[in-house]
Order: C-alpha cells, then structure tokens, then sequence
C-alpha cells in the first residue's frame, strides 16, 4: 500500500506538466484521507483476522489529450509545361522518283537486301547532331534543330547515298552548313569543301528547306563543280550558266532547275539578270570567296546586291594578308557585322560562330607528326662581303629610279640577294651547303632518306656535285618529263641513294614520297602555301613516321627579313582562327616588298611581277 | 521507317527526364514520325517533391514523379497518341498504369555528361528494373513491365521493324539536348 502510494501515476505524456501536478496532487490527498487512529488497534495475529479489510480506493486518470493531427499535402505538384508543334513533314522527304527498269531493280535487288539487312543491325559510330548557330534566338526555332535526328540516320531515312562514306569532320561540316544562313566554311585545301557543300544543299533541297541555289565559282573551277554534283548529289538537276545572251536569258529564268553554277565574270556580266528585284535566291555560294574581299570591287558590288536568304562563303584562304580580308568576305555574309578597326582577338570572337575551319592534322587521326626546325646559318665571310656589297648598291640603285621603279625592279634585287645567300657566285662558298652535307651525314647513317628543295636548278646542281657520295637524285624543270617517274622509283626503292635534289615547281605537287621522314627547305619561297606543297610530298596520310622539316634561313639576310613577315602573318591568322596551323597562300604584297629595303612604292598603280 | 515499309503518319514516343540538384526534376517527351523526324514536343518546368512526399512515398517516389506525374502529364498533353512509348528509366514504367499504350524500356549506356551541361543530370541507374522481362530487337535492348508482358507484341506491326533497325537510343540524346536549350535562358539568379 505504501508503495503504492508513494508513486504517483505518471501521465503518459510526459510533456503535459499540468497532469503531472494533478497527479501529485492527488497522491497527497490520499495520505492525508488515512486515519490516524488506526495506530490505536489492538495488535495480535488473532485480532488482525478478525479485523473486516478496509480498502481505499485510489482514482488515476489515464485519459489523455486527443493528439493534434497534420494534414500534409500529397497532390500532384502543379508545374508549368512547354509544348513544340513541328509542321508534318510528310512527303517532304521523298526523293525524286527514279525512272528504273525492271531488270535493273532485279539486279540490284540481291545486293541491295544484303545492305539493308546489314545496316539494320548496325549502329552508326557516332552521330552528328546539328546544333542552332548562336545568332538563333527564338526558342521554337533553336529546337528545331536540336530535335532533328542526326545526319547519319536522317541522310539514310531520306534515302540520301553518299558514293562514298563521309568523315566524321565532312559530316560535322554539313551539320555546319545545314542550320546557318551565313557561314564561312574555310577547311584547309583538300579537306573537301566542295562535297560538305554539295552534300548540304542537297539535303537542303531534299528537305525543302531551299528552292533556288546560285553557286558562283571561279571560272577554272565550273567543271570540277559540275562533276562534283554527278557524284555527290546526282539525282539534283543543276545548270552551268553560259553561252550566248539568249541562253543565259533561258538559264537564269528557268524555274525547274534549283541550282545555278556561274563564274565571276558572268555574273558581273548578267548583273541586270542577277539583280532583277523579282529574283530572290534562297542560298549563294561563293567559292573562292577570297575574291570579294576587297569591298570597293565591282564584283563584290554585285555579289553583295544579290537577294538571298542564305550566304555561303567557301575558302582554304580566308585571310590571306589582314584582317581586313576577312571583313570583306563577311560584308558579303552578315555586312556590318565586323569592321577593319577590329583586333585579332576581336574578329576572333566575334566570328566564331560563323566560320569553321579544320586542317589535316586536326582531322586525318593517320597523319604523322611533323617537326619543324629552323636553322638561322651565318653566311660565310666571303658570302658576306659580296652579299652586303650587293644590297647596298641594289638599294641605291633602286631609290635612283624615283617613279620608274617597279616591283620587278625589287623582285630581281631580292633574288639576286637569296642567291647570294644560296652561294658566293665565284667561289661557291656556302654556309648552308656545308650545313647540309653535315646533316645528311647523320640522316644516312641512320638509314633515312631526305628531300632537299631549292628554288633554283642552279643550287641544286651544286649542291649535287658537293653530295655525290651520297647518290642524290635530281628532280626539277631540267629532267625530261618521261625520266621523273624512274627517278622516284629509284629513290624509293634503292636505299643507296639518300637524297633526291627538287625544285619547288616540279616537286610541289602529285607526287607521294611519305618514306622520306626527313626535308631540307635549302632557301625559302616567297609563298608558304607553295613550301606546305613541297613539305606535304613527305608528310602525307601514310608516312612512316614524323617528318622534321628544316628551314634554312641565312642570318642578317633578306632571308631572315622575308621569314619574319611570313611568320608574322602566319600568327596573325593563328590569332583569327584559334590554334589553326595553315595560313595557307599568305605570300609578300607589294607593300611588303618594297618594305624589305625600307623604301616606299610610287604613287599609282605598281606593275605587279608575274 | 527506311526502306518505306512503314506509313509515316504513324508516331512514337519517348519519355525522359532530367536531374537538378537544385531545380527538381524535368521531363522531356519527343513524338517522332516513322521517319525520325519530330513531330511533338512537350517539357515540364522543374517538378520538385516535397518532404512529405519525399518520406511518405519513400522507395516509390521516382515511380511517383517521374511516371504519375511528368509522363501522365506530358503524355496527355500531346495532340497525338503515338503506337508505342519508349522510356529510358525504369521508375517510369508507373506511366502504364495510366495509359493504354505499350511501354518499352530502353536499356541503355548512361550517356556521358558533357562538359557544358553539367549541371543537369541523367536519371540513374537506366538499367531494367527486377519485374520485367528482357529482349533484344536489333541494335536494341528492350525491357517491359512484367505486369504487362505482352507490351512489345502490341506493338503495330508497321512498327516492329523500327524495334530492329532505329537505334531507339538516339533520341533520348535529343530530349535531353532540348531540355537543355529549353531551360538555359530560365535559370534563377546565383
């Protein structure tokens, strides 16, 4: 009993102190409800029986307070949604029916089942997505691109074939082309503009997102453009534009044909047929678009007129001097956009998005390495004297000239000047020949064979009767044509001879001489895109292994002055197109010449050297 | 779809979604013609669970919010109801339960994050769930639900070979790009 009443009932909620209070309350009644007199009973075994049991009754509330309920909230969450309708494109797609016959279909049809079925187990290596250029602002527009299926499968379902199976990087050129309305696709020689252009107005067309495409080209290039389109998009009905005034009335007015090919010249020719105000093109191409680069010509007058939607602008050289050529090309594609006061880094930044531009190393993954290594040589004494004795009197004699002077007249200085550099004209002395014979000697000894190029024939005869221990072989203007063949198998194939002695014009291009890893530039051309040709003969998809490449540069020359314009000019156009290697045909303007002697050209027109 | 053995009126879907740390959840839905080519499409603004939702639904919430509320809703939203719908995660196979359309799970490798977007992430694991039941169809591996295992075989015919010959992958990549693009310009201030 005592236990009992000395522990309180504890409330279930230990947190309600009010109950907890009650509870000792209580308890404390119930002590003192306890007669005192119970101490006065007799007390005895006998008596405590016969005692009636007196029970107290103890009340201990146990109903608790009912507990606070939360309601929480399971709905859906309400969230907005965006919704994107693409116009159906159904029938869009077909290609133009082919009129096939029945025993073609029969023949093909074998082989064409065996593809099928082998393409549809087949995933493509990867895909090419087309991305929105950056100048797309409006969402809806943005996503149609994003959502259309890549080239690869979208070029199958369209029944697209390719004669041959695109790189990657022509692909991602498409890709390029496809989304922008001006773009300047200016992949290095070789990389295959033509077929990235071919391949995107064909889809274009196919699509239907264009109708009507003029190609404006080079003369020289019309055939290779009109062969280009047999291969790459044969199914499209294209028109050389040409002929007599009546005919290139017809053409330009003919409405069935969607592609348009003309040279410049014709188009300055029919500007009024060009620029009739009912006469919109959906897409111009230019190629060799270097040609408009001069804003004040006439041509690019009328090329810049042209109604269009969409402007292509193609070129391996879309800055061949300055920055400024490349504001030229973009007045044609986006006019305003950039002008001629803009830094490097400016243009850069501000033409990313519209240019694209790959090499071959950056793309050919089967390209070897190739090291360069320039070598300044100090000329010889006797070099030396005759060479400063020359440049003085040359430049004395070209100041004499005032008005009459010409830059042939610096052409034959500066000539006269590297041969110098080549060698003394009496004594032969030369600082570089007897550079060379110490690096074939280690070239040979390492069973290697080398390609030496000199602009003059007359150098590489010497420079064959100083190396005959070495079997050089020469190949240049002199060989007769019918020879050169069996002098590159030779070279090829017996390793006894270790150098083959070539001129820059008949070694520069066609010829594959990847197994020479090493190349000695013996004097320097005016134009790096003709050394690229020379260095490329070795450097080739193939090559053994790296090829080194050194250039021979005659210190405190005119040599020395002409490499660091080029140089200059080759970072310029590194700065333009981010880390691109190739400045291609980036050779010496006039202004540059006359700079060479630090005397300034005559006011007017300067006869240009041939 | 090639080869022209499929009539292009017909559509299929796809439904994804994407992961914000910070944002929630977004969800994609791309209807494409036979050909590949889009036709539709629907995204969610971000789709965040509450804590409650979070406790209470436990284990099943991604089903929750991913199936039940983004694909029902992104499903009934579009204007065609496609033959088919290809999912990429196995929390939305919840979506059938709502829709009499066959399910497919397309099973996956995760695509790699790139470098620009990281910000949003794809749904992990986009591996099949323990009650489907697995095939492969050309190029593709194929799960559906267990509780539905007829799925691929309601699957139209003029559409039975694309389970062969598309790459059912593909356009995920697509979904997940456009939400992207959809959401670049809408992100809350830092």
């Amino acid at each position: 009993m005592d236990d009992a009443h000395s522990h309180p009932a504890v409330p279930s909620d230990p947190q309600s102190s009010k109950e907890v209070e009650e509870a000792g309350k209580d308890t404390q009644e119930l002590s003192e409800e306890i007669p005192k007199s119970a101490e006065l009973f007799a007390t005895g075994m006998t008596s405590a029986l016969e005692r009636d049991p007196k029970f107290d009754l103890v009340s201990i509330p146990v109903q608790q307070e009912r507990p606070r309920a939360v309601k929480l909230p399971l709905g859906h969450p309400k969230f907005k949604t965006f919704s994107l309708a693409f116009i159906p494109d159904e029938g869009k797609s077909a290609p133009p029916e082919e009129e096939a016959s029945d025993e073609k279909e029969a023949e093909n049809a074998e082989v064409q089942e065996e593809e099928e079925l082998k393409e549809e187990y087949e995933r493509p290596e990867q895909y090419t997505r087309i991305k929105p250029p950056q100048d797309i602002v409006k969402l809806e527009d943005r996503l149609y691109y994003v959502l259309q299926p890549p080239l690869e499968t979208w070029a199958r379902d369209l029944k697209v074939e390719f004669p041959f199976k695109p790189f990657p990087y022509q692909f991602a050129g498409i890709a390029f082309l496809y989304a922008r309305y001006a773009a300047l696709l200016a992949d290095e020689m070789g990389l295959g503009k033509t077929m990235q252009t071919i391949s995107t107005i064909r889809l274009l067309l196919r699509s239907r997102e264009v109708r009507s495409v003029l190609l404006i080209c080079p003369k020289p290039l019309l055939k290779n453009w009109e062969r280009e389109f047999q291969l790459w998009a044969p199914e499209i009905p294209i028109t050389i534009l040409g002929g007599d005034s009546a005919k290139r009335e017809y053409q330009w007015n003919v409405v069935d044909v969607p592609v348009k090919i003309a040279n410049y010249e014709l188009i300055m020719r029919d500007r009024d047929y060009v620029l009739d105000p009912d006469r919109t093109f959906d897409l111009v191409v230019l190629d060799e678009a270097q040609r408009i680069k001069n804003t004040s010509n006439s041509t690019a007058k009328v090329i810049r007129a042209i109604k269009r939607k969409r402007s292509w602008a193609l070129s391996g050289t879309p800055v061949e001097n300055r920055p400024d050529d490349l504001v030229g090309i973009f007045e044609y594609l986006s006019p305003g956009y950039i002008t001629p006061s803009m830094k490097s880094a400016k243009l850069a930044e501000l033409t990313s998005d519209y240019v694209l531009r790959r090499t071959k190393p950056e793309v050919l993954d089967d390209m070897p390495p190739k090291m360069f290594r320039d070598m300044e040589i100090d000329l010889g004494p006797t070099q030396r004297e005759v060479y400063d004795l020359a440049e003085d009197k040359g430049v004395l004699k070209l100041n004499d000239l005032g008005h009459e002077l010409t830059i042939q007249h610096v052409f034959v200085l500066v000539t006269r000047l590297k041969q110098i550099c080549n060698f003394e004209p009496v004594t032969k002395e030369s600082s570089k020949l007897d550079q060379l014979e110490a690096e074939l000697e280690e070239v040979a000894a390492s069973g290697q064979q080398m390609l030496v190029f000199s602009q003059w024939v007359d150098s590489l005869d010497i420079i064959e009767e100083r190396l005959k221990r070495f079997n050089p072989l020469p190949y240049h203007g002199r060989i007769p044509h019918k020879k050169r063949n069996d002098i590159i198998d030779r070279f090829k194939h017996d390793k006894r001879h270790k150098v083959l002695l070539m001129s820059y014009g008949a070694g520069g291009v066609g010829l594959n001489l990847q197994f020479a890893t090493y190349v000695f530039l013996f004097d320097r051309w005016w134009n790096p895109a003709i050394e690229d040709q020379a260095i490329n003969r070795a450097h080739r998809i193939g090559a053994a292994g790296p090829v080194t490449v050194t250039r021979f540069i005659s210190a405190n020359t005119i040599e020395q002055r002409i490499d660091e314009i080029l140089t200059e000019k080759r970072e310029m156009f590194d700065t333009i197109f981010s880390d691109q290697p190739s400045p291609s045909s980036m050779g010496l303007c006039q202004e540059e010449l006359f700079g060479l002697f630090d005397i300034r050209g005559p006011q007017g027109k300067i006869d240009v050297a041939a | 779809m090639s080869k022209g053995k499929v009539a292009t009126s017909s559509a299929f879907g796809f439904l994804t979604a994407l992961s914000h740390p910070q944002r929630g959840n977004f969800g994609g839905y791309l209807i494409l013609n036979a050909n590949g080519r889009p036709l539709e499409f629907h995204c969610t603004a971000p789709v965040k669970a509450n804590r409650a939702q979070e406790i209470l639904y436990g284990p099943t919430l991604d089903s929750y919010l991913l199936g039940e509320v983004i694909g029902v809703t992104l499903v009934e939203k579009a204007s065609q109801k496609p033959d088919f719908l290809c999912i990429d995660h196995p929390a939305m196979f919840s979506v059938r339960e709502s829709l009499n359309l066959p399910v497919l799970q397309i099973l996956q490798t995760p695509p790699s994050p790139k470098e620009e977007t990281q910000e949003f992430i794809p749904w992990e694991p986009q591996s099949a769930a323990e009650n489907t039941l697995q095939f492969r169809r050309g190029c593709n591996q194929i799960a559906v639900s267990s509780s539905y295992p007829s799925d691929e075989r309601n699957v139209s015919d003029q559409f039975k070979e694309m389970l062969e010959s598309f790459d059912l992958s593909e356009p995920f990549e697509r979904i997940r790009d456009a939400i992207q693009e959809a959401h670049q310009g809408s992100r809350p201030a830092a």
